[in-house]
C-alpha cells in the first residue's frame, strides 16, 4: 500500500490575492478533441471549479520542471518549464478534504504546503507548493 | 434496435469482401479449421462460451504478435501496420507501428496549458485491410461522413440511421498503450491488481493504483529484489524490480521522441512517468492494448495488459503454446457481446485497466464495469461523448448516440471523433 505524503496546510492570503489576479487571464484549453481521453474537471466544459496552482522547488530553492502534482487520487498536474503549475478542478476537490502529493523521479519528497484562498471569494483558489530533495 | 445475430448476413458480408485485399493475418497453425468462421464466432457469442471465446482471441493475439521480418527488421506483425497519424493527422507514410508515431495536435497552444486528466501514451494501429477500407472510402474525412449521413446505406441496427460501408472481415484495429522507461535508472510502473482497487466514483486512473513495480533496463535485474520507489505523490517502500525484457518494448530514437513530445497528451504522460521529456535511448514498454477484429459485423473485442504475475487468475486462462515468450506476460479479457455471458444478471464486463479503468461513474458504474461493445456500439457521427459508461443493450430512448439521422461508424469511435475536415 502506498504511503500518501503528508500535506501541511497554511494561510497566506495576501499572496493568494495577488496570484488570483494573475490567474484571471489564464486560459484553460479543452481536451475534448483529444485522443480517447477525458478530463473530469476541464474548465472549458464546466464553469466554476477550484483553481489549484503553485510551484515545485528543490531544497535549495531551484524551481523544478516535470514534477507531478497529484490532487486527490485521480487528478494530475505537471509543473512547466518555470517549475509552476495551474489547473481548474471540480468543486468537490475542496482543500479541506483533498489530499495533495508531489513527486519526480530521482527526487525525494520533503514537504508540500497548501494554502486555501479567502473563504467566500468569487473564485476559490488553492496554492500548494512542493519541495523535493535530489537523491541521484 | 441493435443488430441481431444473423449469420446469413455475416456470410454475405464475407462474400462481398472477395475483391478486397487478401487477409493479412496469419492464422495460428493450431487453430482448428472452421473455428474462426463467422458462423462459429456468432455461435460462441450466443452461447457465451468464454473458454472458447478466449481460445479464439488468444490465437488472434498469437497471430498479430508473431514475429515477422520486414526490411531486415524483426518485429511483431502488428508493428507493420499503419498508424493513426497516417489517417487522421496528415502524417506522411513512414515507419509503421509505434515507431511511426505522427499524431499531431491542432491545438498548438495546448503545449503549454494544463489539464488535470491522467493521460496514457496511446497509438492506434490499423492493419492493411482496415487502413485500405478507410482510405478507399474516405472515412477519415468529415466531408465524406457528412455525405454518407445523408446518402449512405440505411443502418440495420438503429432505425433512421445510415452506416459507413461495411469493413472487410479481415480488418483489425489495435489501440496500443505504452509506458516510457528511462534509459538509465529505475522507472516506476503502476500495476493493476483487481482485488486491491475498489471502484471509485471518480474513476481508477493509474495514479490511484495500489501497487507499482520498478522497471530496470540495466540488464542486471534480480527478479526477487525489492526497492523503494515513489510515484505520483506516493511512496512504495517495497516494490518489485522488473527487467525491460519482461515487456514487448522498443527503443526510442530522436525522431520518435521529437514527434511524441509535440503531442500534448503524450508529453504529459511522459512527464508523469519520467519527470522529463522523452529522449533518444529511452524505451517504450507495451503495457496494454485494445483489439477489434471485424470477423463478425459487430467485431470481436479483446483487451490485454501486462502483469508481473501473468499466470494467475481468470485473465490468464487459455494461453496457447504458440504465444512467443514475452506475450505470456500479458493478461486478456474478451467481449463477443455487450451482455453475454451475464453473471448474476449483470452484463458481461471487459475493460482495460489502463484505458477504461479511469472512467468515472456516471450512474451505471465506473470504467471497471464497462464492456468494449457496450461503448463502441454507440460510435456514430457527428461525434458525441463516449462517456458516461453505459452497460448492456443500448437505450435508444435516452441516448443521443442512438438518435435517428446519424451515421453509424461501424463501432469505430476514431472515425467519428478524428475525421479530418
Amino acid at each position: 500500500m502506498p504511503m500518501i505524503k503528508t500535506v501541511l496546510s497554511g494561510i497566506v492570503r495576501s499572496l493568494l490575492l495577488a496570484a488570483g489576479s494573475a490567474m484571471a487571464g489564464l486560459v484553460f484549453v479543452s481536451s475534448a478533441s483529444a485522443q480517447y481521453s477525458f478530463d473530469p474537471s476541464n474548465a472549458d466544459e464546466k464553469s466554476g471549479g477550484i483553481k489549484y496552482f503553485g510551484s515545485a522547488k528543490d531544497d535549495r530553492g531551484a524551481l523544478l520542471t516535470g514534477v507531478t502534482i497529484k490532487i486527490g487520487q485521480e487528478l494530475v498536474l505537471v509543473t512547466d518549464q518555470q517549475g509552476r503549475y495551474r489547473g481548474s478542478v471540480d468543486p468537490q476537490y475542496t482543500p479541506d478534504v483533498t489530499t495533495l502529493g508531489c513527486s519526480k523521479p530521482g527526487y525525494q519528497f520533503v514537504s508540500m504546503i497548501k494554502r486555501p484562498g479567502p473563504a467566500g471569494a468569487a473564485q476559490q483558489t488553492v496554492e500548494a507548493n512542493c519541495v523535493l530533495h535530489k537523491i541521484h | 434496435m441493435i443488430k441481431a445475430v444473423l449469420s446469413g448476413i455475416v456470410l454475405v458480408f464475407m462474400l462481398g469482401d472477395s475483391a478486397l485485399p487478401a487477409p493479412s493475418v496469419k492464422r495460428s497453425e493450431d487453430s482448428a479449421p472452421g473455428l474462426t468462421s463467422a458462423e462459429t464466432l456468432e455461435a460462441l457469442r450466443a452461447s457465451g462460451d468464454m473458454p472458447e471465446q478466449r481460445r479464439h482471441v488468444w490465437n488472434l493475439i498469437s497471430d498479430l504478435t508473431h514475429t515477422v521480418t520486414k526490411a531486415g527488421s524483426a518485429q511483431p506483425f502488428f508493428e507493420t501496420w499503419h498508424g493513426e497519424g497516417e489517417l487522421f493527422s496528415n502524417g506522411a507514410p513512414g515507419p509503421r507501428g509505434i515507431r511511426g508515431f505522427s499524431r499531431t495536435s491542432d491545438r498548438a497552444s495546448a503545449l503549454n496549458s494544463q489539464t488535470t486528466d491522467v493521460p496514457v501514451l496511446t497509438y492506434t494501429l490499423y492493419n492493411d485491410a482496415a487502413y485500405g477500407h478507410i482510405l478507399r472510402n474516405h472515412l477519415n474525412k468529415s466531408t465524406e461522413l457528412n455525405r454518407l449521413r445523408k446518402t449512405g446505406a440505411l443502418d440495420t441496427s438503429v432505425a433512421g440511421d445510415r452506416s459507413v460501408p461495411p469493413f472487410p472481415a479481415d480488418a483489425i484495429v489495435l489501440k496500443t498503450v505504452w509506458w516510457p522507461v528511462a534509459k538509465n535508472g529505475l522507472t516506476t510502473l503502476p500495476v493493476w491488481d483487481p482485488g486491491s482497487n475498489s471502484p471509485r466514483r471518480s474513476g481508477n486512473p493509474y495514479t490511484s493504483w495500489q501497487r507499482v513495480v520498478a522497471v530496470d533496463p540495466s540488464g542486471l535485474t534480480r527478479a526477487d529484489s525489492m526497492v523503494a520507489i515513489d510515484f505520483a505523490g506516493s511512496s512504495f517502500p517495497r516494490s518489485r524490480r522488473i527487467g525491460i525484457d519482461a515487456f514487448y518494448h522498443v527503443v526510442v530514437d530522436a525522431r520518435m521522441s521529437k514527434r511524441m513530445m509535440r503531442d500534448p497528451e503524450t508529453r504529459k504522460a511522459v512527464l508523469i512517468a519520467l519527470g522529463r521529456p522523452l529522449k533518444a535511448g529511452d524505451y517504450l514498454a507495451l503495457v496494454a492494448a485494445n483489439l477489434a477484429a471485424r470477423e463478425v459485423p459487430d467485431w470481436i473485442w479483446a483487451t490485454f495488459w501486462w502483469h508481473d504475475q501473468p499466470d494467475r487468475g481468470p485473465f490468464a486462462a487459455g494461453k496457447p503454446a504458440t504465444l512467443e515468450p514475452v506475450w505470456n506476460n500479458y493478461l486478456m479479457q474478451t467481449a463477443f457481446d455487450a451482455v453475454k455471458p451475464a453473471v448474476n444478471g449483470s452484463p458481461h464486463i471487459a475493460f482495460n485497466p489502463w484505458l477504461e479503468g479511469r472512467f468515472p461513474d456516471g450512474g451505471h458504474g465506473n470504467g471497471m464495469t464497462s464492456n468494449c461493445m457496450a461503448c463502441h456500439q454507440r460510435a456514430s457521427y457527428p461525434p458525441v461523448p463516449f462517456l458516461p459508461v453505459t452497460r448492456g443493450r443500448p437505450d435508444p430512448r435516452n441516448d443521443p448516440a442512438l438518435a435517428p439521422g446519424r451515421l453509424r461508424t461501424s463501432f469505430l469511435w476514431s472515425l467519428a471523433m478524428h475525421a479530418k475536415p
